[in-house]
């Protein structure tokens, strides 16, 4: 009672709020929800709708639709990796530079003219030092209690930066295998490989974070940690493993985009570290609204390839195409951001 | 109410009523403030202090009566900010102060600094300013140091050298001296009497009955939303403070739970010299098979601190715990819960659920893996959750409808169940209840003690922490009473009263416990 007291003096504006909300405001309300909740999957369908009008012979042909696929993946995963720590709360800005590094690792491993490994061992591990150093990060955030935001941006340019210093800031194009060209380029009942790579990645992120007991725990660290944490979920260990799966996920990024570019540029992973964002914020903005959402950030992700591809087409130039997405991305949390609203009402 | 101030007081409440849904916090409440006299106001938590002090500070609109300040109505729209320009000042427990700035702007916050050039802050002129307010309090404090370096009580020197800066005439100091040292209070308290010196009004509220009679010129108690007694402090003394406090109440007869007798040798739960200071020194009880066991004492006294610490939220600098006869060392709540220790604490909203997830996500969340649809693979079936969580709900009687609802819209006693429906659901051995019935109406209260009790009947051992002695009184089969981190008594059914656990919870120092009360205070061997 006493510390109502406290909080209710402390409050400046103390004006009573009525109860009674006019039928209009309440209507608006519930258009403001639907607009919030089928928002993007609509901006998906007008866009498309929008693009195949205007370029019929080149935008709406099968040619570019599976490019779309094709190009969203690597987007796709990293966004589907740092879903699982946005889930929780925290931020993980290094993903452009482990995306970089493990790129150029993955290379450096295979190619003739280096290492020279075994093509599948030097993907797996790839992966493998992508989640440790990941894990590293979550560990010192976790356990040493470092802000993640600032933490990773502190990694992410130290990995960027190592990235370019094991190549001498060079891109690496001899010796590498037919082998691991394929993964990207080759393909399967008609689709890239990477299609099927994603769509595997997906499925997995999906059930880890929607239908395993991890992901249920990881979602109420986001809601409440200190209930979480009273109701015995292990929060340190969980915030750290979600750190260990973005670094995991932005290996396979790094491997997928040098597969298709048949070589190693140490600059690859900083352009994806925006979109990834935008793409899980897109995402949250469907569905339970607010809530980040393997399916929704996937959706995401393939929508902002969509308006870069249709973009171009239209020809328009690359920076242009920065401007449109930063905007949609605006819009999208200005739109999840109504229906948040009414909850701050007391 | 006395009439003796011949001038018109400051502050005049008259005949204020504040509602509740479901509960009258203020019945109709008369007090004055005069000018440079210091009032002590008193009362249980929910006597309706609170509600009082919410309404003279404009963050509550009374629903009948009358506010005056300076024998005028408010201005329309009376609201916190208002109060603080007619010069009403309220300085809180928990400090509101911004650590990284100078204790000096801290001081000054809210009023125009004084200014070069029209701009930059003149910080010399405002640290002569503010240093001049601290000479006036005799307080010495660097103006200049940044507020993060000042002790507690140097902290809410500065909070009441604000109210002074800001010309307050009436200042409300709540709770002003808990965790101080004597000499730190002794302090405080001769700066309360040089401010009433300079013409200053100032209410004290305070749980410590000695400071009251040493320092105030009259006393309020109040009593569920009433005043009892208004007097000038001089015609009264602790025991008649007490009693006033508690209330001579024949309506609320209430008798404690009996039928307990046979102690199984073994309690499941031993604590011994449990200690983590400043809050918690030296607290030691056992609790028993099918035993409703009370944690009595004021704000402060260490009540919470204690079950976090055996909830292992908190670790304990010293002493042990043991469960069925085995210690145990808890280095996080995963490891009490294993034991079988469920905590419904007291913040609900903040430590005891997920507020956007579903009433069956929160009630699952601590036993996720009894829902497994193999057992070795980390997958809940939701069947198996809906199934679970909604017999649970039907036996706590949750809607049905709330199962799948989102926490947040559930009210406060929904919100209650599905706490301790989580817990049920995972077959604990010890419950503890911190204010298991705070925001829940009195339907809901009922039905949620003979939830507890029905807990209890299957071999298990139940932790009551409340506020409203009372209820200790209904539920619990012996209660142990902590006064500022330490136990002051024990009592045992049937001796326990309402009475007898406010003297153990308030500082009556002149009249220990055992002494008050021989026949009713079983001061058990733990608390030696």
């Amino acid at each position: 009672m006493s510390s109502d007291a406290r909080a209710a003096a402390d409050r400046e504006d103390a004006a009573p709020q009525s109860a009674q909300v006019p039928v209009n405001t309440r209507r608006l309300e519930i258009a403001k929800k639907q607009l919030a909740r089928n928002g993007v999957p609509l901006a998906i369908v007008l866009t498309f709708v929008v693009f195949s009008v205007l370029r019929p012979d080149s935008f709406f042909t099968e040619l570019t639709i599976k490019s779309i696929l094709r190009d969203c993946v690597p987007l796709v995963i990293v966004s589907l990796g740092i879903t699982t720590v946005l889930a929780m709360n925290d931020y993980d800005l290094s993903v452009g530079g482990l995306i970089s590094l493990s790129a150029t690792i993955v290379v450096l491993l295979l190619s003739s003219a280096h290492v020279g490994m075994n093509y599948i061992a030097a993907i797996f591990l790839t992966i493998a030092i992508g989640a440790l150093l990941g894990l590293v990060n979550g560990v010192l955030v976790a356990y040493v209690l470092l802000p993640s935001f600032i933490l990773t941006i502190a990694s992410g340019t130290f990995f960027a930066g190592l990235a370019l210093e094991i190549v001498d800031s060079q891109s690496v194009f001899e010796g590498i295998p037919e082998s691991f060209i394929d993964l990207a380029s080759g393909t399967r009942f008609g689709f890239s490989h990477q299609v099927y790579i994603g769509l595997g990645v997906l499925i997995l992120a999906h059930l880890f974070m929607r239908h395993t007991e991890y992901g249920r725990y990881m979602y109420a660290i986001g809601g409440n940690p200190e209930a979480a944490r009273l109701s015995g979920v292990r929060v340190r260990m969980l915030r750290a493993t979600g750190f260990g799966i973005v670094g995991a996920t932005a290996a396979i990024a790094g491997i997928l985009i040098n597969s298709q570019a048949g070589a190693a540029n140490p600059n690859t992973g900083l352009g994806l570290l925006l979109p990834a964002y935008a793409a899980a914020f897109l995402g949250s903005s469907m569905f339970r609204v607010g809530v980040f959402t393997p399916i929704g950030t996937a959706l995401g992700a393939l929508y902002l390839q969509m308006i870069g591809t249709g973009l171009t087409i239209l020809s328009l130039t690359g920076p242009v195409v920065q401007m449109i997405q930063g905007g949609i991305l605006a819009a999208a949390v200005l739109v999840s951001r109504l229906t948040r609203s009414d909850e701050h009402r007391p | 109410m006395q009439g003796r101030d011949t001038r018109e007081p400051i502050v005049d409440v008259r005949r204020v009523v504040k509602r509740f849904p479901g509960v009258v916090a203020l019945a109709g409440v008369d007090m004055r403030i005069g000018r440079g006299e210091i009032v002590g106001l008193v009362g249980k938590n929910g006597a309706g202090k609170s509600s009082l002090i919410k309404v003279i500070a404009g963050a509550e609109r009374p629903d009948e009566g009358e506010l005056r300040v300076d024998g005028r109505p408010p201005p329309h729209g009376y609201a916190p900010h208002v109060a603080h320009r007619l010069g009403l000042a309220f300085v809180h427990q928990e400090l509101g102060n911004f650590p990284t700035l100078s204790v000096a702007e801290n001081v000054a916050l809210g009023t125009s600094y004084p200014r070069r050039l029209r701009l930059f802050v003149a910080q010399k002129e405002l640290r002569r300013r503010v240093a001049a307010v601290f000479d006036e309090l005799q307080a010495d404090i660097d103006a200049g140091a940044p507020m993060s370096e000042l002790t507690v009580v140097e902290q809410r020197l500065v909070m009441i050298a604000r109210a002074l800066y800001h010309d307050a005439r009436v200042l409300f100091l709540d709770e002003p001296s808990v965790s101080l040292t004597i000499e730190e209070i002794g302090h405080l308290h001769a700066i309360v009497r040089q401010l009433k010196e300079r013409g200053q009004s100032i209410v004290y509220v305070s749980h410590r009955l000695n400071e009251i009679v040493s320092l105030t010129d009259r006393v309020v108690v109040m009593q569920d939303g009433r005043v009892m007694l208004a007097r000038a402090t001089q015609e009264v003394d602790e025991r008649a403070l007490v009693d006033a406090i508690a209330g001579s109440r024949d309506a609320r007869d209430l008798t404690s739970s009996p039928a307990w007798s046979d102690r199984p040798a073994t309690p499941i739960l031993r604590v011994r010299e449990l200690r983590r200071p400043p809050l918690v020194h030296d607290v030691s009880f056992d609790l028993h098979e099918g035993e409703i066991l009370g944690l009595a004492g004021l704000v402060g006294a260490g009540r919470t601190e204690v079950v976090r610490m055996l909830f292992g939220a908190d670790s304990p600098s010293g002493g042990t715990i043991e469960v069925n006869g085995a210690p145990v060392r808890f280095r996080s709540p995963v490891d009490a819960i294993r034991r079988g220790i469920a905590l419904l604490p007291e913040d609900r909203r903040h430590e005891g659920l997920v507020l956007d997830f579903t009433a069956r996500e929160n009630i699952t969340l601590a036993s996720l893996r009894h829902h497994r649809r193999n057992r070795l693979l980390p997958f809940p079936s939701r069947r198996s959750e809906r199934m679970a969580a909604t017999s649970i709900a039907k036996r706590l009687a949750i809607p049905e409808r709330g199962v799948d609802e989102d926490v947040r819209r559930l009210s406060g006693g929904t919100q209650q169940k599905v706490v301790l429906a989580k817990w049920l659901e995972r077959q604990g051995a010890v419950f503890i209840f911190d204010e298991p019935t705070q925001g829940v109406d009195v339907g809901a209260k009922a039905e949620l003690f003979s939830l507890i009790q029905e807990l209890v009947s299957h071999g298990r051992g139940a932790i009551v922490i409340s506020s409203d002695f009372a209820e200790l009184v209904q539920i619990c089969n012996r209660v142990v009473a902590l006064r500022e981190g330490r136990v002051s008594g024990v009592l045992e059914a049937p001796n326990i009263t309402e009475d007898a656990l406010l003297r153990l919870a308030y500082d009556d120092s002149a009249t220990p416990a055992t002494s008050v009360l021989p026949s009713r205070a079983v001061l058990s061997e733990t608390s030696s």
